[in-house]
């Protein structure tokens, strides 16, 4: 764009005016005006910049360096546990076989320890025991009962699920046998092998 | 450039969280095991045998059964069976432990005026060197000295066939 060109008067040294052009850059401004809008702007945006993105930026890299720094130091110690895992010699899937044997062996009925509290708790009653029955795959036992009385069913019940490995007791409705007083019922006594 | 730098991060997190699992599993491992006797383990081979071979079981029960006083005779009526091909239910709580073994079940049956001859084989079961888990058990109480039926079952465990 031309630059305007200004008018100025002078007098000459004859005493005749004259006007001359003097190119005084009329575009230029102030430079107070000039810095203090820049700097200002500037001002703002390293302000902005600081809050935005200078902070967030320096945040997230302390917590890289702490995240980074976390992962060289667990890096070491599980090298070192392996090295540790490996001096020992230690064999897996021996130890996983010797453990399902150590599991299947808490299956094993303690028969001679069921039995007995089971008489021990129909003897309180002077009945007897009838017949005997187990299934591991559904935990339980059976045993009919053979007792005197009708009315005492439900207290031996109660008594039974006292026993320390039962985890359930019910009874079938006493049933007369023949024409005899002796009344019959079935017990199913569910049984926790995890107890001592 | 700070969503890649959250991303590292996230990265990092994830990998120190399964680095600090897997220590603490194998620190686990070592701590409970390090003072494990490894060729003792190696006995426990002798409870779960490699190889199934049926003669030697029948062999084996036909022993158990006799040392236990079951002998076979007129009175006893002794039988047993072997099932190889024996299926244990989703219920039984032994289901998801004998899944990788191979489980073959043992069916005995014999009469007696005598039920302690059933604690003895239980006894001997446990006993023996093999590992033996009894499955059901059924019998009845003697009535004035007469012979009952005692029928039982037990499961055998052996190396899975490849």
């Amino acid at each position: 764009m031309a630059k305007k060109k200004k008018n100025v008067y002078i007098k000459g040294q004859f005493g005749v005016s004259d006007f001359i052009y003097v190119d005084l850059l009329p575009e230029v401004k102030r430079m107070r005006q000039f810095n203090g809008q820049v700097i200002v702007v500037l001002l703002l945006f390293v302000v902005l910049a600081f809050v935005f993105i200078f902070l967030p930026y320096n945040n997230l890299v302390m917590d890289f360096e702490e995240s980074n720094g976390l992962n060289r130091d667990l890096k070491h110690e599980y090298a070192l546990t392996q090295e540790e895992y490996a001096g020992y010699e230690i064999d897996t899937s021996t130890i996983g076989f010797a453990q399902d044997i150590e599991d299947l062996k808490e299956f094993m009925l303690d028969y001679p320890g069921v039995l007995g509290d089971i008489t021990l708790v129909i003897m309180q009653y002077n009945a007897d025991l009838v017949d005997f029955s187990f299934y591991l795959a559904d935990e339980r036992i059976a045993v009919t009962v053979s007792m005197a009385t009708f009315y005492q069913f439900e207290e031996m019940n109660s008594q039974l699920r006292r026993v320390s490995w039962v985890t359930s007791s019910s009874y079938t409705a006493p049933q007369r046998v023949g024409n005899e007083i002796v009344y019959n019922s079935t017990f199913t006594l569910g049984v926790d092998f995890f107890v001592e | 450039m700070l969503g890649n730098l959250e991303e590292k991060i996230d990265d990092l997190d994830r990998e120190n969280a399964v680095l600090q699992t897997q220590i603490v599993e194998l620190e686990q491992i070592v701590e409970e095991n390090r003072y494990v006797d490894q060729s003792f383990l190696y006995e426990l081979y002798r409870e779960v045998p490699d190889a199934y071979n049926e003669t030697q079981l029948v062999y084996d029960t036909n022993a158990l059964l006799e040392l236990a006083g079951i002998s076979l005779d007129a009175m006893t009526l002794r039988t047993s069976s072997i099932n190889p091909e024996v299926s244990i239910p989703e219920s039984s709580p032994i289901s998801s432990l004998a899944s990788d073994y191979k489980v073959v079940e043992i069916a005995v049956f014999f009469s007696s005026d005598d039920l302690s001859k059933i604690q003895a084989f239980i006894e001997v079961l446990e006993e023996t060197n093999q590992l033996y888990i009894l499955n059901t058990l059924n019998y009845s109480y003697p009535f004035e000295g007469e012979s009952v039926p005692i029928q039982l079952s037990y499961y055998a465990f052996f190396a899975a066939e490849e």
